[in-house]
């Protein structure tokens, strides 16, 4: 991998950022006058002045967006309505649990789906890929919160096994890291099937059975990274979502996470939370990106040579 | 020629007494359910060998190729038999057949690119095939890597090992197809088209490379092809297929000089007619082959035979024509 091409990767990164940083400037003034959402009705117009020029909304676009930028670098982005801390930190608490959970469902997704769609491959047209393809159709068709209300139906009402609600032991994490991952395990698993039958397709699976590889080392050897360099596109995407929070997830579940914060935040209307949270999410998805644009060239040399042949596409 | 004509069993029976043969096909079929895709092929080629399979795309050669190693997935199914080496590939389970693939008869491929695993250096697939076949340690291993990219005329071959396939030339790629096929010394070498997708002075290269590395190695070559230009250089021995059977089969110089099924014999014409450049593919007859669910009972070429007469719609005879020249058509022994 060569310098210049990791320097192109990174000023996008930083234009993508830039163009997140104005979107959710945009998308937070066009959404109306904050002062007015957020203070009382009846709030008299001097106090409403006194707040505007407090949070320096009485000054120019131009102005306010240099402010806003400035604020963005400096970590400085303003105090929660609802309990007067910094935004930062309100959120920033939240993040280990959300971590936590994310990276669980991640495990159990990859680990159900990309078994089950290598299984699903290699008995293509047979009723064990009927099956597990038929199971994958229920894992992403049944919708989060209501495999989460019948999970707390059956294990926290009914069985009395696990808490229905909150965290802090590994019982709290079990429903949420399942319905999480099982949502998206299903999709996995048919990624992980068309993309393993098209390379088990491919002329030099042919060589390396008329070489003499035994089955196993064709499967896993040979056919699989090749598989894999598809999944991990289609992954990225998925781990950066799930990384940004799962708001219905740990809303159903009262997980107290970044999602189910978010959620409140709305609600309440803590802007300066809401925009953190944004900010995060959005900071998430671009190094995410970066991170599986970096894996992709490791993973395949013709991306590498491409890559050092033409500079950035 | 004007030997007279014998009806033989079938055109297996007149090598069935050589028994120096590496690679003996006997009745070889390849089936799709009731479809038949390749009937009765039986050929046999000795060590140092050369035999051309030729005949129109879709005739079933590369089938005919697949079967022989075992290379063929349900629905696909082959029937008969196929001596290499002196073991039987048909019926033997595919596990088994781990250690004959690649060891006894190694395969190359029409577009070499592909044939390549794209996330792997050419220098790791050939040792690959080493670390199945040999003995040899990996220090050894590598080195050998290198002597092989050297001996198929790969410059530079010490840096070359480490190219992926996708930094190389279609014709270096064929280059690596055969370093890693001759890694184990094989004693049949089955080419499938192996210099169609190259151009023409990387073909030469190529054929050339093939027929050196046979004189010294005694492999057995069976080379698929549709370029008779191709046959005329490299075959000892010639079968010409034709809708998924053998129609005639024999002495290069005996089929091309004197060719007694009419399908032969329009290919022999229209390849050395004046306008036609060396290197012409066979489709020039007219009309189109059958395919294998509307062959026509008795000749399958009678739909595009202009010597066909009644007696046609009854399948013909497999005629010796000449000494190891055989040809199944019912006037194959009338020596025009
Ligand atoms: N998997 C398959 N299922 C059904 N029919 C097949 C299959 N593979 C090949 N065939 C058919 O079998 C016949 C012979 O195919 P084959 O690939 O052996 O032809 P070929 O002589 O190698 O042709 P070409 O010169 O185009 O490579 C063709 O009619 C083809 O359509
Ligand atoms: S058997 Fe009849 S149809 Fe077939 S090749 Fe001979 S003459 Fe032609
Ligand atoms: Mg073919």
């Amino acid at each position: 991998m060569n310098a210049g091409f990791v320097l192109t990767k990174l000023l996008r990164c930083a234009a993508t950022l830039f163009l997140a940083l104005t979107f959710v400037f945009v998308v937070l003034r066009l959404s109306g006058d904050p002062v007015e959402r957020m203070l009382p009705d009846d709030t008299p117009p001097e106090v409403q002045e006194r707040y505007r020029e407090m949070w320096g909304l009485d000054r120019s676009l131009p102005e306010q967006f240099v402010g806003y930028l400035r604020s963005v670098v400096t970590g400085d982005l303003g105090f929660s309505f609802r309990d007067g801390r910094e935004a930062t930190e309100v959120v920033m608490e939240r993040v280990p649990a959300t971590l936590t959970l994310a990276s669980l469902a991640l495990a159990l997704m990859l680990g159900v789906g990309i078994p089950a769609g290598i299984f699903a491959a290699l008995n293509k047209d047979t009723w064990l890929d009927r099956v597990t393809m038929g199971a994958t159709v229920l894992g992403y068709s049944v919708p989060n919160f209501f495999l989460g209300i019948l999970l707390i139906m059956l294990f926290s009402m009914t069985l009395r096994w696990l808490p229905s609600s909150g965290s802090g032991s590994w019982q709290h994490l079990v429903m949420p890291v399942v319905t999480y991952g099982t949502a998206y395990a299903g999709t996995v698993a048919r990624f992980t099937r068309s993309s393993m039958l098209e390379v088990l397709g491919q002329p030099f699976m042919r060589t390396a059975w008329a070489k003499g590889v035994r089955w196993r080392a064709r499967v896993l050897g040979h056919a699989l990274p090749n598989a894999a360099i598809p999944l991990v596109t289609v992954m990225g995407i998925r781990i950066g979502a799930m990384i940004g929070g799962a708001t219905v997830i740990e809303t159903v579940f009262g997980y107290p996470g970044v999602g189910s914060l978010l959620v409140n935040s709305v609600a309440q209307r803590d802007l300066a939370v809401v925009q953190v949270i944004v900010l995060l999410i959005a900071f998430t998805m671009v190094i995410v990106n970066l991170c599986v644009d970096l894996a992709y060239t490791l993973l395949d040399p013709r991306v590498a040579a491409l890559e050092a042949r033409g500079g950035a596409k | 020629m004007s030997l007279s004509p014998t009806i033989a069993e079938g055109a297996a029976g007149a090598f069935r007494s050589n028994a120096a043969a590496v690679l003996a096909v006997e009745s070889l079929a390849v089936r799709r359910g009731g479809l038949r895709l390749v009937e009765e092929v039986s050929f046999s080629v000795r060590p140092g060998e050369t035999l051309c399979l030729v005949g129109e795309s879709g005739c079933g050669k590369s089938l005919t190729l697949m079967a022989m190693l075992g290379l063929l997935r349900a629905p696909l199914a082959a029937e008969g038999s196929v001596r290499l080496a002196g073991r039987q590939m048909i019926g033997t389970p595919d596990a088994a057949l781990d250690e004959i693939r690649g060891r006894d008869a190694a395969m190359i491929f029409q577009n070499p690119m592909s044939a390549l695993n794209p996330l792997r250096t050419v220098g790791r697939q050939i040792e690959e095939a080493l670390r199945l076949h040999t003995d040899l340690g990996g220090r050894a291993r590598r080195r050998e890597v290198v002597a092989l990219l050297d001996r198929v005329g790969i410059a530079d071959p010490a840096r070359r090992a480490h190219a992926y396939p996708n930094q190389l030339s279609g014709g270096m790629c064929q280059r690596v197809m055969i370093a890693m096929a001759i890694a184990s010394r094989p004693k049949v070498l089955l080419a499938d088209e192996p210099t169609t997708a190259l151009d023409v002075t990387i073909q030469a290269q190529i054929l050339d490379l093939l027929k050196a590395l046979q004189v010294e190695t005694g492999m057995a070559l069976v080379f698929v092809t549709h370029d008779l230009g191709v046959v005329a250089e490299i075959a000892d021995r010639v079968a010409v297929m034709y809708a998924g059977r053998i129609v005639e089969t024999g002495p290069a110089d005996a089929l091309f000089g004197d060719p007694r099924h009419p399908y032969t014999r329009a290919l022999v014409e229209c390849q050395i007619g004046p306008a036609t450049p060396r290197g012409a593919m066979l489709d020039t007859i007219e009309g189109s082959v059958p395919p294998p669910g509307a062959r026509p009972g008795g000749c399958a070429f009678a739909t595009r035979c202009s010597a066909a007469m009644g007696i046609c719609t009854v399948a013909p005879p497999a005629v010796s024509v000449g000494p190891d020249h055989v040809a199944s058509c019912h006037f194959a022994g009338a020596g025009q």
